[in-house]
């Protein structure tokens, strides 16, 4: 059973993965749906990083929700990567260290 | 653009760095899971080979260990990984010079990679990073997902280090410069908004993928003139 499971899900990723690809070789999108494709995988990726703050597979947590946040918003400071991966962490250690799930 | 970082096999380690570090922890985090809960070896191993995607490897494991059948377990990871057509679109043929490079190089888009080539606009360096960043990942993944089996319970337990906070910090420090443009991060905002409101009631990876209802509200990303944003250029 666990076959079924590795080689359904990892064809079903690796579909998913290649019809950008192989579809852009068979038609030249235009610069106007390049565009919109960038945008697209953007959205998703900020949209991503904003669900994985609240809740993961672990379920929701509070103190990685500041954590991330804060980290967000000196990142939007232009604080460097380096510090914003620390604070995240730090943040979300610490305030777990207090008691906050 | 090129910083004194992006030596090394001309990849951008400022940012893939601390990513790596981020994957080694999830990846032993991942194996050490599966050994804990009896699933034989090989599942974390071959999951990590041939799906190659954390969240839906976690998400679907999760689902089998809560009971789930073996077919939901695949449902739930392919819709978290729906995301990641998007982002085959977005590289498009760019991931590989012959249709072979391309079948076997789509295999490596995850998150980091994909952020990391879209902040190129020519093709060229778009394949050089998606695919070096891509290898990198492939690797370490594999290699900690590994370990991590044969650490098994030994390692301790990672969501008490706030460790899970590393990787959307990473994933939002990387895409933070295309925000730069104003329509871009409206329907970023926007798109998170509907992603939160939609989790209440659309099942696991979806709601992510609503996310893209926020492009609507970015009428100037659909016009067709060439608007070229400061932020994507870096």
């Amino acid at each position: 059973m666990w076959w079924a499971l590795i080689v359904t899900l990892a064809l079903g990723t690796w579909a998913l993965r290649v019809i950008g690809p192989v579809a852009g070789d068979l038609l030249t999108p235009s610069p106007r749906v390049e565009r919109l494709a960038g945008a697209a995988a953007t959205v998703l990726m900020v949209a991503l990083v904003v669900l994985s703050a609240i809740g993961t597979e672990h379920g929701i947590s509070p103190a990685r929700l500041l954590g991330v946040g804060l980290a967000m918003i000196l990142s939007w400071r232009g604080a460097p990567l380096g510090w914003v991966v620390v604070v995240a962490v730090a943040v979300t250690a610490g305030l777990r260290a207090l008691g906050l799930g | 653009m090129r910083a004194i970082y992006q030596t090394f096999l001309g990849l951008p380690w400022a940012a893939l760095g601390p990513a790596c570090a981020a994957y080694t922890l999830v990846g032993l985090s991942f194996g050490a899971l599966c050994a804990s809960q009896g699933v034989p070896p090989f599942v974390p191993v071959a999951l990590s080979l041939l799906v190659f995607a954390g969240s839906a490897q976690f998400a679907a494991l999760g689902v089998v260990l809560a009971g789930g059948s073996v077919w939901l377990a695949a449902a739930t990871g392919i819709a978290i990984n729906a995301r990641l057509a998007t982002y085959g679109l977005a590289l498009g043929p760019a991931i590989g010079r012959s249709l072979a490079g391309r079948l076997l190089g789509a295999h490596l888009l995850s998150d980091v990679n994909t952020a990391l080539a879209l902040r190129s606009r020519d093709s060229g360096e778009r394949r050089r990073v998606a695919l070096g960043a891509g290898a990198v990942i492939f690797v370490l993944w594999n290699v900690t997902v590994g370990f991590g089996v044969v650490l098994g319970q030994w390692l301790p337990n990672s969501h008490r280090f706030g460790l899970d906070a590393a990787l959307p910090a990473i994933l939002f420090a990387i895409i933070r410069p295309a925000l730069a443009e104003g329509e871009l991060r409206r329907a970023a905002l926007a798109g998170s908004l509907i992603a939160l409101l939609s989790g209440a009631f659309l099942p696991p990876g979806l709601p992510v993928f609503a996310a893209l209802g926020g492009l609507a509200v970015a009428p100037g990303l659909w016009r067709d003139r060439d608007h070229v944003s400061r932020g994507r250029l870096r």
